[in-house]
C-alpha cells in the first residue's frame, strides 16, 4: 500500500465552483447574461426543447454505441449546461452520474483554459474519480459550445466502458489495494481538438483497454451526442436569440431552485442517519467496514454529514460518489414532482464527510468498485434517511419507497468468441432488481433500479448473441422481496455457462472465459425495509465446475435448478477467475425492501403472492403469519388458523424480545 | 396536539415534555429527547432470518452480524428493522427539530 497522500494530487480534487473565474475570463470569452427576464410561453417552450435535448442526446449514444452496456441496458447519462457548467438539464439515465458532470467543465475551465486552451469543436475526455466519475469505467466526454465567439455552454455525454486496462478484465479489480493496480485515472484531456479525434490521445486512451473498438465507437458515441447538443442549441439561439436562450437557462436554475426550497421549507426540521456496512474490501477480504449518514433539514437547507471507516482496498468512492449517491436518492424520492437543473439542488445541500473514508477516499485508495460499491453505499443510506424522514411528514409519506435492490453483482467476461475474436464485456442483467414497496403498493417485481429510471435489462436473446454464454435459465426469485404491509418486488437469478467460445474449431469443453466478480451486498443484503418492513435477499454468486450439464443438454435436458446439477460453490464477492466449458455460474441480486409490519399484509394479498410463486407457504406462515391450505388455484386462506397464527407470533415477539441492554421501562 | 414521529410513532405532549407513543395501542414510549430504540421492545436474530433467501454472513466475514426487529411494547407491532455489526449499540436514527 502507497503511503498517502501522493504531492501534487490536489490539483485533481475537483471543487463545486470553478476556483479562479477572473483567470478564466483571461483565456476565454463568457456568454453571459445579467437577468432572467423572459416570457413564460417562450421559458415554457425553450426549457422543454432543453429538455427533449438530453433525451435526444440520449437516443444519438444508443444509435452509434456497440456496447449493450449503453445500447440495451442504458448505462450512461447525457447532461446540458450553461458557460460554467451549471447543470441545467440532465437525462433519464444513470443518476449517479448526474451529481459530478458539471464538475468536469468547471475543472477544464480551471485548468485548460490557457493550456491547451479551450476552443469551438474541442471536446475533452475524463474518468478520472477525483475530478468527476464514479469510476474509472465511467469516461464522460465534455464539449464546450461557442457561439459568435463565446463560450455559451456545455454538452456532456458518459458512458460506463466494458474496459479501461487494470489487472482484471472489466477493470473492477478485486485484487487492488491502491488505484495503482487499477485502470488509470485520466484528468480532462483535449481528446477533440477542433471537431477532429486527436489520434496520438484517442491511442494512449483505447491502448489500455480490453476491447478498443468498443471504446473508440463509445467515444463516438458520445461525440455525436454532444454535437448533436451544439446543433439543438445553435437552432435555439437562431430562432430566439443568444440572451433569450440564456435567460431560459437560468431561469431554469432558479425555478427548480425555487421550488426546492420550498420542497426542503414543507418537510419536518430534524436529522435521520442510516448506518450501513461494505464487506470484503478485497480477494479473500473478510472484513466489514461501516459508514454512518446523516440528513439534516433546516429549513430550506439539507445537509449529508457522513463518517466511517478509514479507505480500504477496491470498495471506496471519492467525494464524486459521494455526491452522485445522494443525488441519486434525492430525485426520485424528494424531486420527483420537479425540473431536474441539477445545479439548483446542489446549491442547496452541504456535503460534509470525514476525510479518506471509504465514501471520500483520498487519492491513492482503490476506487475501481467506486459506482457498485461506495456509491451504492452512499444512495443506499441516503434513500433510508430520506424514507424516515419522509415518515416524520403526513403530507409528504407516500412518497416514501423501501429500499431498491441495492447493488449490482458485476460479472466481466473475456475469452475468445466462436468467430476467435477476443471480446470484453459485462452481463447487465442486473438492470433488473425487485422495487422497494411503498405505503400503498407492493414494490414492482423485477423492475429495474431507483437510481436509473430508464435503466433495461437486456434480453436474453441480445446476451447470447454478444457474450459466447447459453442460459439455462433467468427467472424471478421467491421470497426474494422483502416481507411487509406491501411486499418488496422480487429479485432475480441467472444460471448460465460458456457456449461455442474458441473460436469455429474450438473444443467447447476445453474453452475458458475470464470472470471477475466484484459485489456489495452479498453477506448481508446491501438494503433494507422502512416502517417495519423487512430486507431483501442479498446478492450471490455460486458456481458447479465440471458440470458434466454439457451431456444433460444433449440428452435434451435443461436443468432448473443450480443444486440439481452438481456440488454449488459459493463464490467470495471478490473474486477473479476463470470459467471452464462445462463449469455452470449462478448469479442473483436483491429485490426490494418491504414496508410496514408484516403481520398487518392483508392475507389475501399474501395468498396471491403465494398463488404466483413470489412467496411460499413457509414464509407465509413464518414472516406474515397467514395459514394457507391446499395448492394451486384451490389454495385458500384459513382464516380461523391465520387469526391465531398472528396472535401467537405477536406473543413470541413479545416473549423473545427484551430492552436494549438487558433493563425494563 | 400530536406531531408524526414515524410510521408508527408520535409526538404527544406530556407532563414533563415531548413524548413518544404508539399510533396502535397508544403505548407511551419514552421521552422525544431519548433514543427511542433503548425504549422499544429489541429481537436479536441471526440475520438469516430477516429474508428466507440470506446465508450465514460468516460464510464471507469475520465479525459477527446480527439481525434486529424492535416492536411496541404494548402492541408488539414490528415498529423498524436493522442488520448491524454485532458490537453497535442502536442508532437514534430519527431526530424531529
Amino acid at each position: 500500500m502507497v503511503d498517502r497522500k501522493i504531492s501534487g494530487s490536489e490539483k485533481f480534487e475537483a471543487p463545486l465552483e470553478i476556483q479562479d473565474l477572473d483567470e478564466v475570463k483571461r483565456h476565454v470569452d463568457l456568454h453571459e447574461v445579467d437577468d432572467t427576464d423572459v416570457d413564460p410561453v417562450t421559458f415554457e417552450v425553450l426549457s422543454h426543447r432543453f429538455s427533449q435535448l438530453t433525451e435526444e442526446m440520449g437516443s444519438t449514444v444508443k444509435n452509434v454505441s456497440g456496447s449493450v452496456v449503453a445500447t440495451d441496458a442504458n448505462d450512461f447519462q447525457t447532461t446540458v449546461g450553461d458557460e460554467k457548467g451549471n447543470l441545467v438539464e440532465i437525462g433519464p439515465y444513470m443518476l449517479f452520474f448526474t451529481g459530478v458532470t458539471d464538475r468536469v467543465a468547471k475543472w477544464v475551465l480551471d485548468h485548460r483554459a490557457e493550456n491547451p486552451g479551450i476552443n469551438p469543436g474541442d471536446q475533452f475526455l475524463c474518468n478520472d474519480p477525483w475530478i468527476a466519475t464514479m469510476h474509472q469505467s465511467d469516461v464522460s466526454l465534455a464539449k464546450p459550445i461557442f457561439w459568435e465567439g463565446e463560450l455559451f455552454g456545455w454538452a456532456t455525454s458518459i458512458i460506463h466502458q466494458v474496459d479501461v486496462g487494470g489487472y482484471a478484465p472489466g477493470s473492477f479489480t478485486p485484487q487492488a489495494s491502491d488505484v495503482f493496480a487499477e485502470g488509470d485515472p485520466i484528468p480532462p484531456v483535449k481528446i477533440v481538438d477542433q471537431h477532429d479525434i486527436r489520434s496520438d490521445v484517442e491511442d494512449a486512451y483505447l491502448r489500455r483497454s480490453r476491447n478498443p473498438p468498443e471504446l473508440a465507437l463509445d467515444l463516438r458515441a458520445k461525440r455525436a451526442a454532444n454535437n448533436l447538443a451544439e446543433e439543438r442549441i445553435h437552432e435555439m439561439i437562431e430562432e430566439y436569440g443568444a440572451d433569450t436562450v440564456k435567460k431560459v437557462m437560468k431561469r431554469d436554475l432558479e425555478y427548480t431552485e425555487e421550488r426546492f426550497r420550498n420542497k426542503l421549507s414543507a418537510y419536518p426540521d430534524g436529522v435521520w442517519s442510516h448506518e450501513h456496512y461494505i464487506e470484503a474490501a478485497k480477494t479473500e477480504d473478510r472484513g466489514v467496514y461501516r459508514s454512518t449518514l446523516e440528513m439534516e433539514i433546516d429549513g430550506d437547507e439539507l445537509t449529508f454529514r457522513v463518517s466511517g471507516d478509514e479507505s480500504v482496498g477496491m470498495i471506496n468512492c471519492t467525494m464524486s460518489g459521494f455526491v452522485g449517491g445522494t443525488t441519486s436518492a434525492i430525485l426520485p424520492l424528494m424531486a420527483h414532482d420537479l425540473p431536474w437543473s441539477l445545479t439548483s439542488y446542489v446549491r442547496h445541500i452541504n456535503y460534509e464527510a470525514d476525510d479518506d473514508i471509504i465514501v471520500n477516499a483520498d487519492f491513492p485508495a482503490g476506487v475501481s468498485m467506486g459506482t457498485v460499491s461506495g456509491t451504492f453505499h452512499v444512495h443506499n443510506s441516503a434513500a433510508a434517511c430520506i424514507n424516515k424522514m419522509l415518515g416524520s411528514s403526513e403530507e409528504y409519506k407516500d412518497d416514501i419507497a423501501a429500499g431498491g435492490c441495492g447493488c449490482w453483482p458485476t460479472e466481466n467476461v473475456m475469452g475468445t468468441d466462436r468467430q476467435g475474436r477476443t471480446f470484453a464485456t459485462m452481463i447487465m442483467d442486473m438492470m433488473s432488481g425487485g422495487y422497494g414497496a411503498t405505503p400503498n403498493n407492493d414494490g414492482v417485481n423485477s423492475a429495474g433500479n431507483p437510481y436509473a429510471p430508464r435503466g433495461m435489462c437486456p434480453s436474453i436473446e441480445r446476451n447470447e448473441v454478444n457474450v459466447p454464454m447459453l442460459y439455462l435459465y433467468r427467472r424471478e426469485i421467491q421470497d426474494s422481496g422483502g416481507a411487509g404491509e406491501y411486499r418488496g418486488g422480487a429479485g432475480v437469478e441467472i444460471c448460465y455457462l460458456p457456449h461455442d467460445v474458441g473460436g469455429p474449431d474450438g473444443d467447447p469443453t476445453d474453452a475458458e472465459l475470464d470472470s471477475a466478480k466484484t459485489c456489495m451486498g452479498t453477506a448481508f443484503p446491501p438494503t433494507n425495509g422502512i416502517g417495519g418492513g423487512m430486507p431483501p435477499n442479498s446478492a450471490l454468486y455460486k458456481g458447479v465446475r465440471d458440470s458434466g450439464v454439457q451431456e444433460d443438454l444433449r440428452a435434451g435436458d435443461i436443468p432448473q435448478e443450480i443444486e440439481h446439477i452438481g456440488d454449488v460453490e459459493l463464490y467470495h464477492p471478490k473474486l477473479q477467475t476463470v470459467q471452464g466449458g462445462d463449469d455452470v455460474f449462478y448469479i442473483s441480486w436483491p429485490g426490494g425492501g418491504g414496508y410496514g409490519d408484516p403481520l398487518d399484509r392483508d392475507p389475501d394479498a399474501v395468498l396471491a403472492d403465494v398463488v404466483d410463486e413470489y412467496v411460499s407457504k413457509e414464509a407465509a406462515r413464518d414472516l406474515y403469519g397467514v395459514v394457507i391450505d391446499g395448492q394451486g388455484v384451490n389454495a385458500a386462506v384459513d382464516e380461523a388458523a391465520t387469526e391465531q397464527r398472528r396472535d401467537d407470533l405477536r406473543e413470541q415477539r413479545l416473549a423473545n424480545a427484551s430492552f436494549p441492554g438487558g433493563g425494563d421501562r | 396536539m400530536t406531531t408524526v414521529f414515524d410510521e408508527h410513532l408520535v409526538v404527544v405532549d406530556g407532563s414533563d415534555g415531548d413524548r413518544l407513543e404508539c399510533r396502535v395501542c397508544g403505548e407511551d414510549v419514552c421521552s422525544t429527547d431519548e433514543n427511542y430504540k433503548h425504549h422499544l421492545l429489541q429481537e436479536v436474530t441471526p440475520v438469516e432470518e430477516a429474508n428466507p433467501n440470506l446465508v450465514d454472513p460468516g460464510t464471507y466475514v469475520d465479525p459477527d452480524m446480527e439481525f434486529r426487529r424492535y416492536y411496541c411494547p404494548g402492541c408488539a407491532t414490528q415498529i423498524t428493522t436493522d442488520i448491524m455489526l454485532a458490537d453497535r449499540e442502536p442508532i437514534a436514527d430519527k431526530r424531529l427539530d
